[in-house]
């Protein structure tokens, strides 16, 4: 027998193991490959048009998919050769040499990467049509897709996944090279045993708390006002989810072991110790997974999330269907022009208005700088026509109303202060009322904050101002802005350049092709982070399965029928399942709140029903775990 | 069964076996009754038959110690396999208590074999991932037995058995001997009807198995537990009041200690092996 064929024969009986390996590993190199296809593909660069340079997005994209597959594939080959390693002391025993061990693996490593790179780009070749039309339907474009083969994409799956395989090959050699006979035969055996704890543990389980505490505390309290804070709360809670595995969960099972008096109820015995025993061997993984799933939710949200609101997104950023800088009466002699030959949309209101440029003090920061005013029934009328429900109701001439858009969340301490706005060489006290943060016209427009006051105010103050210190912005709600993009362009020819014309439709179309770049790619991150993460945890408990099998003959000769193990390893499984998912859960629930002030969207129900796929498709894998660790179980006897 | 009758109402059947003991009067409950029992192992489709076990017929009372003896292919692994409902025969019936336990299906079959039997292995059979003292509870546990009971009843067993300062050890860390007494003690804790040992002294030294052999002796003597032991061992069957020898699948003889010596036992049980023609090592 050769190596070649021993290698094939080890693949074909391990097979029930490796598929999950494979599995994931097919997938990475499909995705690698899509994704890769795309930055090359010249049709959808047509598509993205001015939004081009997002591509950038796919290639981030493909350096996560890199590097988890990287990450991924190097954390499954050693857990893959420590199981094996009594395997491969069978073969030095019987005469294998060291350096044919070697090979073998080496062997066995070629043709399963061989295989699995072959089929991830047979199904990327397959269903690179599909998927591009996916992306195009997402992103709101419409064309037909060709049939290519891309070279180059081809190419760099080739390099990373070649690399990749180098260097698990010379990881798994010197895993095998290092170990004498006798450790190779012993290493299951004195993997795990059991875990201990200390004084030390209880610290770190409180100091676990205290960092996910303090983490949860600052994403929900400060991290909105201030993103910069952002990184130091990553940081927190994924040390905190870390040391949370890795004392306060042995820290639970622990005392629940020590705790006799529930401990010797049914089942619980026997899945309680077994949780204790193998607890070393597992805490690890469950780390790893707590945290890639949080990873995987929380960009699955976000991109989601806001591929849901993009609608929503461009009304609050482009409150008017088209809205420019009127200088001249010119300007809307050209717009109704336009208009004239565009039978498909009319217009709904058309809304005027006048802003005035004064000089005060950042009621927040406290800097000195230029702000705009404008009259409160103006701002009422226009807040009528667009629906956006913020009427302002000022009860003196003192009173003014603040509108900051410099910060991600409204800052209310700024109510009840003082502001004194200097008008040539005129000043006006004026007390802030309230503030908000949700705006009339488009933010290019207003680029400076904005103050609304009494009319009266607003009338003294233009009376003493110059031109030059005005700015008269039109805008207009129509009928169907889904209907407007003919008359857009039309516009766009006729207006000049400094009317800064700027549309919704524009707007919404631009972000719905990002937005939709973004879904796509989290689609995949999220498909690829489940599929690696639960191909660990079944190739973990199938070792754990057929190392324990043992056990599981002692307590069926001892009287303990098939529906009490089943239940005990189906509640020891549903922990190991169960744990990182609900801390995943928890930190994207938390990270959750902070996005829903930036963002000003509530996508609570994206967010859950995220999760909720996310949870079935991981009960699958959970399923199929408990389906095989059952049946490894109980084969003989 | 007058005795019995007499003392009914404030006594246990444990206390009338003490009293019966210091009277003189003896009851005979019968714990075990096997009738025409025949294994045949071979496919069903012809094939070269083995008949395993034919025609056995066997009673064990209450309060008996029996050990079963024959040299290898006799067929009393397949003996107690049957017994123990590990294996099915293919005619006759077994009655543990009166229950016919060929007659039983999962999961009834569990909970009989988890409460009315006790079993201790060659080879242990302890879980590493469990302390001596939760592989001792463990039948008890499953059983939902109430926290209290379980405590009382560890503590007493483990006394007997000599094991109480191993208690929150793992199996790894004890001796074949305190693994063996601690299998025995998780055999004993649900006060089985009968316990069944394979071999218990086979993986054990002289020393150990003379302890252990003490304690399932006393256990009997004192607790009047019913032991039904397969054993190579000559030495180790001249514990038991009584052996039964199996030959070819078939009930060869019994004998029964009585009066007599340790020694006299053993001396007879070896004459009996070598006109049986068991293994000669046996001998030795």
């Amino acid at each position: 027998m050769t190596l070649i064929s021993m290698a094939l024969n080890n693949i074909k009986k391990n097979f029930k193991n490796y598929w999950a390996f494979f599995l994931s590993s097919t997938f990475s190199v499909f995705a690698l490959y899509l994704f890769m296809s795309i930055v090359n593909n010249s049709d959808v660069k047509v598509h993205l048009g001015n939004m081009k340079s997002f591509m950038t997005l796919f290639i981030v994209g493909s350096y996560m998919i890199a590097g988890f597959s990287a990450f991924f594939m190097w954390y499954s080959n050693s857990f893959i050769i420590k199981s094996r390693k009594k395997e491969f002391a069978t073969y030095m025993l019987l005469g294998m040499s060291k350096k044919q061990t070697a090979t073998l693996n080496f062997i066995e490593n070629l043709i399963t990467i061989a295989f699995a790179f072959c089929s991830g780009i047979a199904l990327g070749l397959i269903f690179n049509k599909f998927f591009i039309m996916l992306l195009y339907a997402m992103m709101g474009a419409t064309g037909d897709v060709s049939f290519q083969i891309s070279l180059e994409a081809l190419k760099v799956c080739f390099i990373v996944f070649g690399a990749m395989f180098i260097i698990i090959s010379i990881h798994g050699a010197k895993l095998i090279y290092k170990d004498n006979l006798i450790d190779l035969f012993n290493s299951s055996k004195k993997a795990e045993k059991g875990l201990k704890v200390s004084f030390l543990t209880l610290i770190i389980s409180i100091l676990s708390i205290v960092f996910l505490g303090y983490g949860y505390y600052m994403a929900i309290r400060k991290i909105a006002a201030n993103i910069l804070l952002a990184p130091i709360v990553i940081l927190l809670v994924v040390i905190g989810t870390i040391l949370f595995f890795t004392s306060f969960t042995s820290l639970i099972i622990y005392i629940s072991k020590k705790n006799e008096k529930s401990l010797f109820k049914g089942t619980k015995l026997i899945y309680i110790s077994q949780l204790y025993y193998r607890y070393k061997g597992n805490v690890g993984t469950l780390s790893v997974i707590a945290v890639t799933t949080t990873v995987a939710l929380c960009a699955m949200m976000v991109c989601f999330g806001l591929f849901n609101k993009t609608e929503e997104n461009s009304r609050n950023m482009r409150p008017f269907s088209i809205e420019y800088i009127n200088g001249t009466n010119n300007t809307d002699k050209t717009f109704e022009n336009t208009i004239k030959n565009h039978k498909e949309i009319s217009v709904v209101y058309k809304d005027t208005m006048e802003f005035l440029r004064v000089k005060t003090k950042d009621p927040v920061f406290g800097t000195y700088g230029t702000f705009l005013v404008l009259n409160e029934s103006k701002f009422n009328e226009i807040s009528s026509h667009e629906k956006v429900g913020v009427k302002i109701n000022l009860k003196n001439d003192r009173d003014c109303y603040f509108f900051q858009i410099v910060s991600f969340d409204t800052d209310k301490s700024v109510i009840g202060k003082d502001v004194k706005l200097e008008v040539g060489n005129k000043d006006y006290n004026l007390k802030i009322a309230d503030t908000d943060m949700k705006y009339v016209i488009a933010l290019e427009h207003a680029d400076k904050q904005t103050f609304i006051v009494k009319d009266s105010v607003y009338s003294k103050i233009k009376s003493t101002i110059s031109k030059e210190n005005t700015c008269k912005v039109t805008g207009y709600t129509l009928n169907n802005d889904f209907l407007s993009q003919n008359f857009i362009k039309d516009l766009k020819n006729k207006m000049p350049p400094e009317n800064k014309l700027l549309t919704f439709y524009e707007h919404f179309a631009d972000s719905l092709k990002l937005m939709g770049m973004m879904a796509f790619i989290g689609l995949f991150i999220g498909l690829l982070f489940l599929t690696a993460t639960g191909s660990i945890i079944y190739f973990k408990m199938s070792m754990e399965a057929a190392e324990d099998k043992n056990k599981f003959i002692i307590l069926k000769k001892i009287g303990v029928s098939t529906p009490e193990i089943r239940k005990a390893v189906s509640k020891e499984l549903m922990i190991l399942f169960g744990a990182p998912f609900v801390v995943a859960s928890i930190n994207t629930f938390v990270a959750l709140i902070p996005l829903e002030k930036m963002l000003r969207f509530n996508i609570t129900k994206e967010c859950i029903i995220i999760i909720l796929v996310y949870a079935v498709l991981y009960s699958i894998y959970y399923l199929i775990t408990l389906k095989s660790y059952i049946k490894i179980v109980s084969s003989s006897y | 069964m007058a005795v019995y009758f007499a003392f009914s109402y404030t006594k246990s059947v444990k206390h009338i076996l003490n009293y019966s003991k210091l009277t003189g009067v003896f009851i005979m409950i019968e714990v075990l009754k096997i009738e025409n029992l025949r294994k045949i192992y071979g496919s069903k489709f012809g094939g070269v038959k083995y008949t395993a076990l034919d025609n056995i017929n066997l009673k064990v009372e209450n309060g008996e110690f029996v050990a079963i003896m024959g040299p290898s292919g006799s067929g009393k692994t397949t003996f107690l396999n049957v017994i123990s409902t590990i294996d099915k025969p293919t005619s006759g019936s077994v009655l543990i208590h009166g229950d016919d336990i060929t007659k039983l299906k999962e999961p009834n079959l569990s909970k009989f074999r988890r409460e009315k039997l006790g079993f201790i292995f060659q080879d242990f059979n302890l879980l590493d991932t469990m302390t001596i003292k939760e592989n001792i509870v463990l039948p008890l546990a499953l059983s939902k037995t109430p926290y209290k009971l379980i405590k009382t009843r560890l503590q007493d067993i483990s006394i007997k058995l000599g094991i109480s300062d191993i208690l929150s050890k793992y199996p790894y860390e004890v001796s074949g001997g305190q693994k063996q007494r601690a299998a025995a003690a998780r055999a004993m804790i649900t006060e089985p009807s009968m316990v069944l040992a394979d071999e218990p002294t086979g993986a054990l030294d002289s020393k150990s198995s003379k302890e252990l052999l003490g304690c399932l002796e006393s256990l009997n003597d004192k607790n009047k537990a019913t032991i039904l032991m397969v054993t190579h061992d000559s030495f180790a069957a001249s514990y038991c009041k009584r052996i039964i020898f199996i030959k070819d699948g078939k009930l060869f003889n019994e004998i029964y200690k009585g009066d007599r010596t340790r020694k006299d036992f053993y001396q007879n049980i070896l004459k009996i092996l070598s006109v049986i023609g068991g293994d000669t090592d046996d001998l030795n």
